[in-house]
């Protein structure tokens, strides 16, 4: 899987598809750093979303587990689908945010 | 003390059903967890333990369940969810969904903003998870169970986590022809 460091300025277009076995790439937006860092990832279409999300995370140097993908429109991505999938469906400018997990008791004010 | 987030998400779910988008019962916790761990999510193993759930994992189930998409906010500081009260004030006007926000280690639902364009001092309206008294109007709002809070009290405490980032589930109507 290829990945590209950029900065925090907007980058370029959207990843381009091959024809037959393409790629798609994804720029890739850390949220939890405010100078919003980015990365772009090209990998196969067929590829498991989940492994783009792994590998943005440890790029990112942040958990995994406790990472997840949205779009820029703040959509919630279900990993459990290709990265072709992923690509039509939502495009390639997405955001690397850590999940929340909660269940505690409200304080009462 | 682990259910919050799951109550959270069954209130929502009731809101579908109430709106009559949806005629599905409103899942337990055990439910909840089976479907995420059928999407992928989760392991095996996460079907009867206690583990807390998020925002992501509500959004994945509303999708499952209801087939709605949901927005997500997220917000590195407990400090800058005033300035999401504009944003959370068209949501309810044109969704009218209630929100589940997750951050620190609570989870709330929300259902309703009342912001002050002027001073921009904003209150929340919550609804929390955690009541298990009966479906009583009054005792529940007489308990403070659902109410305003402001983001900053008269003592000025905030409600909010300045060092909490927080993510603001925003489900969405279906689109029906």
């Amino acid at each position: 899987m290829a990945a590209a460091a950029g900065g925090g300025a907007a980058g370029g277009g959207a990843g381009a598809t091959g024809a037959g076995g393409g790629k798609v790439s994804f720029k890739i937006i850390l949220t939890s750093d405010p100078k919003l860092p980015f990365k772009v990832f090209s990998v196969p279409e067929g590829a498991p979303f989940t492994a783009v999300l792994k590998f943005a995370a440890e790029e990112f140097k942040v958990p995994p587990q406790t990472s997840a993908i949205i779009t820029n429109d703040g959509v919630g991505i279900n990993p459990q689908q290709s990265a072709g999938n992923v690509f039509l469906k939502h495009g390639s400018e997405l955001r690397l945010i850590p999940r929340d997990r909660v269940g505690a008791m409200v304080a009462s004010f | 003390g682990w259910g919050c987030a799951y109550r959270s998400l069954q209130t929502i779910v009731s809101w579908y059903r109430f709106q009559q988008y949806s005629s599905i019962n409103v899942p337990s916790h055990r439910e909840i967890q089976q479907v995420l761990v059928e999407i992928g999510d989760k392991d095996p193993s996460f079907i009867g333990s206690r583990e807390w759930i998020g925002a992501i994992e509500l959004s994945f189930v509303l999708d499952k369940l209801i087939g709605v998409s949901c927005k997500i906010i997220n917000v590195r500081s407990g400090d800058e969810l005033p300035e999401k009260c504009r944003e959370l004030a068209i949501h309810f006007e044109t969704q009218g969904t209630p929100v589940m926000i997750g951050g620190g280690v609570l989870a709330y639902t929300l259902l309703g903003v009342d912001y002050n364009d002027a001073s921009g001092d904003c209150a929340f309206l919550i609804l929390d998870p955690h009541y298990t008294g009966s479906d009583d109007l009054k005792k529940i709002v007489n308990g403070g169970w659902c109410g305003w809070k402001k983001s900053i009290d008269s003592k000025g405490r905030s409600f909010f986590l300045k060092d909490k980032f927080y993510n603001l589930l925003l489900p969405q109507r279906p689109n029906i022809v």
